[in-house]
Parts: C-alpha cells; sequence; structure tokens
C-alpha cells in the first residue's frame, strides 16, 4: 500500500508541472486542509487521509463505535460514508473532497477511542484518491480554520 | 490556558440563543415499525428543519428496535420473538436497544444541527408530565428520562451535515413482561466492537397514574409544544416519494442481520480450551478450537483436527439453527477423549 501513494505523486507531479502549481502545492498541501463541518484531510499526492478535527471530536465525547466506508467505495464531496457514534447520537461522517477510497484505518475500528486521543495522528478514519483536486480550493488552511472557530464562538 | 479551555468547554456544551421558528407536530396513524422508521428517514432525508422544527409522534406493534450499530443477536431474545409476535428492527441512530408496544409513544425530534438538543426535548415531556399530570420526573446524566431511577424514556440520535433528530419512547403502560422476555439475552458469551445495551431498572407511567393512557400522554406533549397536529393518515409514494424503497431497506434481512458489526461466540470446553465461531456480515467466516494457554501445542495434541468440526458451518447465515448446531459440537467436544486427553497431559 505504501508504494501506491509514491507512484501516484509522481505522475500528479507530472500532469501539473506548471511552476505556479508546484508553488502552491509544495506551500498548501504540506499542512491539514478543513472543512466548516471539521473535517481535515491531509494531501500526499493524490492520496489524501480523512479525519475530523479536535473540536469535533470534543463535541462527540467519548467515540464507542466507528463506522468506516469500505476499501473501493466511491465517494462523492459532502455525502455520508459512514458514522462515527457517542453517547447514543450516530454523527455522520462526511468527506471533505471525492474519491474512491483506498484504505480504512481497521485500527481505529478496533479502538474508537483513538479519534478523542489522537484525531490528527492514530486516528485518521480513511484514505482516498482524490477525484477532482479543485475541490481543495474550497476547504480551509489550519490558520484559517482556527480564524473560522473564533468567529462561531462569538456568534 | 485554563481560560482557554473553560471558554472552549461552555463553547461546546451550550446551545445557540432562541430564535423565532415555525413548529409542527405530525401524528403518524400507522403502527408498523418498518413504515414509520422509513417516514422518519424520509423526513431527515428531504425536508429541511433549519427555520422549522417538527415533532413526530409514533408508535407501533410490538417490536424490539436495536441501535444502529448494535448485535440483535445479543440485544434481544432473537429465537423467540416470531413466537411472540415481536418484530425486529434496526434503526439508523445510535444508543441501545427498546421494546415497543402500542402503549408506549415514541417522540421525534427533528431541528437543524445548530439546533439540536436533546435536554431541551426531554426537558418539555418532563415539563408536559409536570403541569398535566403533576408528575416529577428527572434528566439522567445519561440523557434518559426516569422517576426515582426508574427509566421511563430510552433516548437516541442521528447528527448530519444540516438536520438532526433526537427520538425516545416514553413507557406509558406497556407490558413489562414481555418487554423482559423480548430483551432477554440467550446468545451467552461473546466478544464483539458492537455498540451494547446498559441495562436499566424501567417503569411505565400508569405505575404512578393509574390508567394512564397514551392518548393523555399525547395531549400533554401537544400542548406543551404548543401546535396543531396534524394526522398522517397514510405514508405512501404519492406524498413521501420514495418512501417504499425505505421501509424495504429497514426490513430487509441485509439491514437487520448483516450489518451486525463482526463478532465471535466462545464456549468453554475444558479449562484452558474453548470452542469458538467468527460471525461476519451475518455469515460464519471461521470456527474452531483454540487454548488461552499459548504454550499449550494444538498439533501434538491434535486439537487441529477437532477444528473440522465447524467446516459445516462456514459461509452459513446465523441463525438459532446454526446456533443448535454449534452447541451440539461442543457438547460432543465436552465428551471428547482428546480434549480430556489435554487435562491430563498439562
Amino acid at each position: 500500500m505504501a508504494v501506491v501513494p509514491r507512484v501516484l505523486c509522481r505522475r500528479f507531479l507530472q500532469n501539473f508541472s506548471s511552476p505556479r502549481f508546484i508553488h502552491t502545492s509544495l506551500k498548501v498541501y504540506a499542512e491539514r486542509l478543513f472543512t466548516e463541518k471539521h473535517e481535515w484531510v491531509k494531501l500526499d499526492g493524490k492520496i489524501g487521509t480523512i479525519g475530523i478535527s479536535d473540536y469535533a471530536q470534543e463535541a462527540l465525547g467519548d467515540v464507542v463505535y466507528a463506522q468506516l466506508p469500505d476499501v473501493n467505495t466511491e465517494i462523492k464531496q459532502k455525502e455520508e460514508c459512514g458514522a462515527l457514534e457517542s453517547v447514543k447520537a450516530a454523527s455522520e461522517i462526511y468527506s471533505p473532497v471525492s474519491g474512491k477510497v483506498i484504505e480504512k484505518n481497521e485500527a481505529v475500528e478496533e479502538t474508537p477511542s483513538l479519534i478523542n486521543t489522537s484525531c490528527y495522528d492514530k486516528g485518521w478514519l480513511f484514505k482516498l484518491e482524490l477525484a477532482n483536486e479543485s475541490e481543495l480550493k474550497e476547504l480551509m488552511t489550519e490558520t484559517k480554520y482556527t480564524e473560522f472557530l473564533k468567529t462561531q464562538e462569538s456568534h | 490556558m485554563r481560560n482557554f479551555q473553560k471558554i472552549t468547554s461552555i463553547r461546546l456544551y451550550c446551545t445557540k440563543p432562541q430564535r423565532p421558528v415555525a413548529k409542527s407536530i405530525y401524528f403518524s396513524k400507522c403502527t408498523d415499525i418498518f413504515t414509520n422508521l422509513a417516514l422518519e428517514d424520509w423526513l431527515y432525508k428531504n425536508r429541511d428543519f433549519t427555520n422549522h422544527h417538527l415533532l413526530m409522534l409514533w408508535r407501533n406493534q410490538p417490536c424490539v428496535v436495536v441501535g444502529r450499530h448494535q448485535n440483535p443477536w445479543l440485544e434481544c431474545n432473537f429465537a423467540s420473538l416470531p413466537t411472540m409476535g415481536v418484530e425486529l428492527a434496526r434503526r439508523n441512530s445510535g444508543g441501545g436497544t427498546v421494546y415497543h408496544d402500542i402503549d408506549n409513544l415514541n417522540l421525534t425530534f427533528f431541528t437543524g444541527r445548530s439546533e439540536y438538543s436533546r435536554r431541551r426535548n426531554l426537558q418539555l415531556i418532563s415539563s408536559a408530565l409536570k403541569h398535566s399530570f403533576d408528575i416529577s420526573s428527572e434528566i439522567n446524566k445519561r440523557e434518559d428520562l426516569c422517576i426515582n431511577d426508574h427509566k421511563i424514556s430510552g433516548t437516541a440520535s442521528k447528527l448530519g451535515r444540516l438536520t438532526a433528530y433526537h427520538h425516545c419512547t416514553l413507557l406509558v403502560n406497556s407490558n413489562k413482561d414481555n418487554l423482559s422476555l423480548a430483551l432477554k439475552n440467550t446468545l451467552g458469551n461473546v466478544k464483539t466492537n458492537a455498540t451494547v445495551s446498559v441495562k436499566s431498572k424501567i417503569m411505565n407511567l400508569s405505575e404512578i397514574k393509574l390508567g394512564m393512557s397514551v392518548d393523555e400522554v399525547m395531549e400533554a406533549i401537544v400542548e406543551e409544544y404548543g401546535q396543531n397536529v396534524q394526522v398522517i393518515e397514510s405514508i405512501d409514494e404519492a406524498n413521501y416519494p420514495g418512501v417504499t424503497e425505505i421501509r424495504n431497506t429497514f426490513k430487509s434481512n441485509q439491514w437487520k442481520y448483516e450489518k451486525t458489526p463482526k463478532f465471535t461466540i466462545y464456549r468453554d470446553l475444558f479449562d484452558i480450551v474453548e470452542a469458538f465461531l467468527v460471525i461476519e456480515q451475518g455469515k460464519i467466516v471461521n470456527g474452531g478450537i483454540e487454548t488461552k494457554d499459548l504454550s499449550l501445542n494444538m498439533e501434538s495434541n491434535n486439537l487441529r483436527d477437532l477444528s473440522g468440526l465447524f467446516n459445516e458451518m462456514m459461509g452459513k447465515n446465523f441463525t438459532k439453527e446454526v446456533l443448535d448446531e454449534f452447541e451440539m459440537v461442543v457438547c460432543e467436544l465436552r465428551h471428547n477423549e482428546i480434549c480430556k486427553n489435554i487435562i491430563v497431559n498439562r
């Protein structure tokens, strides 16, 4: 599985080799991108790793069950693709980007509390091969997301 | 840092200031669990509740309803349900297993995601009981409604991107004997990741006020919610296009059984040896004998050969018959010489 991202990464860079693109990709893709619904995606070439933010995990409370999308599932941006259960509530998982699932985090299925203890690292949910990179433009950088959380607070 | 944490926690748990929203009440005349679950899901998928909250009141013929990520074989007396005339259903929300019958009232509170508050909804029920019947109830830590530590209502919810719903039961005059029998676990020792129900002491409102009926309770809640009731006469395609397909899904074995998270049944053979059966997506995927003592050599003790006894079951759907077959093999193994010798040779 580890080989796939590197190969795709190379192809990705070949396809979009204009200097402007590389410039932005290096700057932006090195960090996590966030949605207003508190999901994050981290890119490695064309492979995106998806998870939920610290704000989201704290709001959920102790996660007791993680239902993640199966490998090869085609997911559309903002569509339901799984659920996290905590304190008798099933919260739907939405993907920040469209694509095909290439891996799900089985450790999280086994130990859902990883989402609470390590939402940005061991608690990632699934990885997908991006179908449409332009969707990334809608997402926020970590700095912007932090700003966004502050505006939410003042409401 | 300390200050920041404090602010964060306030932000997370306070609800937004109330703004004027329209409100409606539906009462479903239908008493079929699958149709009512389908209507609930249809409303969740097709309506926008941001500026218009909805309370749906509904009840069902006897049924057991398990949570979205639960194991029906573990949560209820699955083999006895058909003879009891009790349906089994799986809902879309989280939480544990409940029993419904016609003398139990279900309430679904639909709101926009940001106005979702289980506590506020339960408070409304609690106030209705106080105002109309002078019954005092409290909301416990698990957000269930209780009277003297006895649950009168079980809560669960589903949160989507824009819409959320909280639904709960309200025991008015349910048949408690049937409830206990239907929710009895007959599966024995099981290891699973599925959400497991928390057993609680329960009571009916009719135990406080003799002869209380669902109609009276409904009236009290309607008054508290402050709206006229719209009666849903029939849940059909003309009014709810696509609802039949949703109902078919709720009724399917695939949804009821195959959605069950993977689980393993264990039966002790001798002190360190046990038989196991693994069930994934409702089918037997593995079975055999294992020892709790890792130093014990399975090969030299011919234990591996005995595992062949389980081959017949592989790939079959997990049913009462297959469980009986497993119990018979277990019984046979308990009297098996090879198994007995393991104890002697240790």
